[in-house]
């Protein structure tokens, strides 16, 4: 009976093109403006690394103004100080740690004879490609010495490969990085994006991830352009590079990895002894002295997902929730017109069932077409997103999420602007209509 | 065939009752062919609703083919109906935008016939009314007579036990009218017990029997000699071929 359930809908969709086109339409405008702000909402609002809420933490050091807390976030500061971040990668107590900042840093060839433009880096220690699972095609971190004594080494992305090396094995090739040469030992796979880049949300968080990564430790030899956000409460006078290093400027992200409730209980005692040391010279003088956050909890800090993101994702679902409504009415008047033929049917024998099932045949063949319809607009929505914000560039897309969404919003679609009408339909009395004909 | 005893049938709105059948009682035999007669408003269109299992009733018995169906769920009426029962109805009521073929089709295809079967029934009923020809023609390009005559195809394509008729040439001109009612006897030869609402006294008189309602009940009736004659034609030929064996 459904190949005649479908043959008698797509006859009387056919025979209602206007009708059913509007029907369409509702059900696919509705579709597309709930899957555009949903694919963004959840995009914004995942946790690419949930699957090491256990085992590592974002620092968060309160050195701040003694006479007033940090004015946003928890009220402790998310960076750290240069002396900080040092004092915690020397102690060697956690099972791996990363410091690291944003610089732009021009790029080059050594060859090259054009002004070098600067790019997005990130300068940071070599745990950084463990700890937020980074994927390499050629090669891999730098090691540990080169962490501590830094050597001129350096990971680029896919990108950046392409364009200086035209894709091909990069690894043992020099570059400059301003002005310095650098040997590339690593890249990194162009699929690798964190969305939101959870391991510094002080910047943006929807960024594409760096063109390059070179050792943090660089840091002290010279003043590199930070890109990145730089706080400081202290009135201190900064005259020289050395002054910067030392001073309560915060400029520096932490993380720590700790894989088990020894390691933290440990690591946790640690940052306890530091702070009452500090104390002794007239620091840490807020509480609490310091808090560790999973990755979840961090995203939770930093209220990731903007406020007006989620009442715009409540006001697509309302709007899908009108458009249904219109699509249900116009259905609803096209099958009470064909209310006579309905009576006909069961006075020959179809049962309420039968005629229900026919009507709701057709209300789901307009469902699909309104979902299929709704995907391709939300599509071009979600380009006319990425093209007029550049940050959202990694948020504007399609996901598995997103796919199984529009699957599941056809099928409310269906049933919600199909349901009543089917139902009326085949609950109308069929003696009523007969000699109406 | 069809038996109902003291059927009683109310309608109800927020202000009024209306009693459409009052103590309605009424007997048609296999093979019969009755008409029914009344003023308008007299609730023939109520009994015919009734015996076609379109509605129920408040009380009363109803029996149809010696199975009671007073008290049955909307399913198994729906599937009496498309098994038992054939509608003919005055303004044909066939689905304007499916052609011939497919209008007699309908009643088939909640029966589960397969495509064969059903391809099978619906070029008899189209050859026996005439119109084979035609099949694949809407209904608006057919005359009146030829509509109905689709509508009895239709009817008798699943071989029903009985045929509804209601006003069956109620829309026709009196040649067209004069062929169905043809047909319907040709029909009603070959066994089928045919029941039949008709403004039409000429009309009722073709039939065997003319039952007529007043104020939901059956006040008259009259059996015709056309059904005498049948009734005595039959019982001739029976003693006939009783005669026959016994020499």
């Amino acid at each position: 009976m459904w190949k005649y359930y479908l043959r008698l809908s797509l006859h009387s969709l056919r025979k209602t093109p206007t009708l059913s086109l509007l029907m369409v339409l509702a059900i696919a405008t509705g579709i597309a403006a709930n899957l555009t702000i949903l694919t963004m909402h959840s995009v914004v609002s995942s946790n690419p690394l949930a699957h090491k809420n256990e085992r590592i933490f974002a620092v968060q050091l309160n050195a701040w103004d003694p006479d007033r807390e940090y004015f946003a976030l928890n009220a402790i500061p998310p960076q750290l100080t240069y002396q900080d971040a040092k004092a915690l990668y020397d102690a060697n107590v956690a099972d791996e740690v990363v410091v690291m900042r944003k610089a732009g840093v021009t790029i080059q060839l050594p060859e090259s004879t054009e002004i070098p433009s600067a790019y997005a880096t990130r300068m940071t220690t070599r745990d950084f490609f463990s700890m937020f699972d980074v994927q390499f095609i050629y090669g891999g971190p730098w090691s540990k010495n080169a962490d501590e004594n830094p050597e001129h080494v350096v990971v680029i992305s896919e990108g950046m490969n392409n364009k200086f090396f035209k894709g091909a094995n990069s690894l043992g090739q020099a570059i400059l990085l301003d002005g310095e040469i650098f040997t590339v030992v690593g890249v990194v796979s162009e699929k690798w994006q964190l969305v939101p880049n959870v391991y510094d949300l002080n910047n943006l968080p929807f960024e594409a991830a760096p063109d390059a990564y070179f050792p943090f430790f660089f840091s002290a030899a010279k003043p590199y352009q930070g890109w990145g956000n730089v706080q400081s409460w202290s009135n201190e006078e900064i005259r020289t590079h050395e002054d910067y290093l030392q001073s309560e400027t915060i400029w520096i992200q932490a993380w720590v990895g700790l894989n088990s409730a020894e390691k933290r209980q440990e690591f946790s005692q640690f940052l306890e002894n530091y702070i009452s040391t500090q104390k002794e010279q007239g620091r840490f003088k807020r509480t609490p002295g310091y808090q560790l956050n999973s990755p979840q909890e961090w995203l939770n800090i930093n209220d990731v997902v903007p406020k007006d993101n989620k009442q715009l994702l409540m006001l697509s679902f309302v709007f899908l929730m009108i458009c249904l409504v219109n699509s249900t009415v116009l259905m609803l008047a096209k099958f009470l017109r064909k209310a006579p033929e309905a009576g006909i049917r069961r006075a020959l024998g179809a049962s309420r069932h039968s005629i229900f099932f026919q009507h709701l045949t057709e209300a789901f063949i307009v469902g699909a077409a309104g979902a299929l319809l709704g995907l391709l607009m939300s599509m071009g929505g979600l380009a006319g997103v990425r093209a007029l914000y550049s940050n959202y560039e990694n948020v504007a897309v399609f996901n598995g999420v997103t796919v199984a969404a529009a699957i599941l919003l056809a099928l409310v679609a269906t049933l919600c602007s199909g349901f009543l009408p089917a139902w009326r339909i085949s609950h109308a009395a069929p003696a009523k209509y007969l000699k109406t004909q | 065939m069809l038996k109902m005893q003291s059927v009683k049938k109310i309608y109800r709105t927020d202000m009024i009752e209306t009693h459409a059948l009052r103590d309605f009682n009424l007997e048609v035999k296999e093979g019969e062919f009755v008409a029914v007669t009344g003023p308008s408003g007299s609730g023939k269109t109520t009994f015919l609703n009734i015996a076609g299992l379109l509605e129920t009733f408040e009380e009363g018995q109803y029996l149809l083919d010696g199975n009671d169906v007073s008290r049955l769920n909307d399913n198994i009426r729906s599937k009496l109906r498309n098994e038992k029962i054939g509608f003919i109805f005055q303004g044909f009521n066939l689905i304007s935008d499916l052609n011939i073929f497919d209008n007699v089709d309908v009643p088939l295809r909640y029966r589960g016939f397969s495509s064969s079967e059903r391809k099978k029934r619906i070029n008899n009923a189209l050859e026996m009314v005439g119109l084979a020809a035609r099949a694949r023609h809407l209904p608006s390009q057919l005359s009146g007579g030829q509509q109905q005559r689709v509508a009895i195809a239709r009817a008798l394509a699943g071989e029903p036990k009985f045929l509804l008729a209601d006003e069956p040439t109620g829309n026709l001109d009196s040649l067209m009218a004069r062929q169905v009612m043809d047909m319907l006897e040709d029909i009603n030869k070959s066994g089928m017990t045919i029941v039949m609402v008709t403004h039409d006294p000429d009309l009722a008189r073709r039939a065997h029997r003319n039952i007529q309602i007043v104020d939901g009940q059956v006040t008259d009736f009259k059996i015709y000699e056309s059904y005498v004659d049948s009734q005595v034609s039959k019982n001739l030929d029976s003693a006939k071929n009783l005669a026959a064996k016994t020499i």
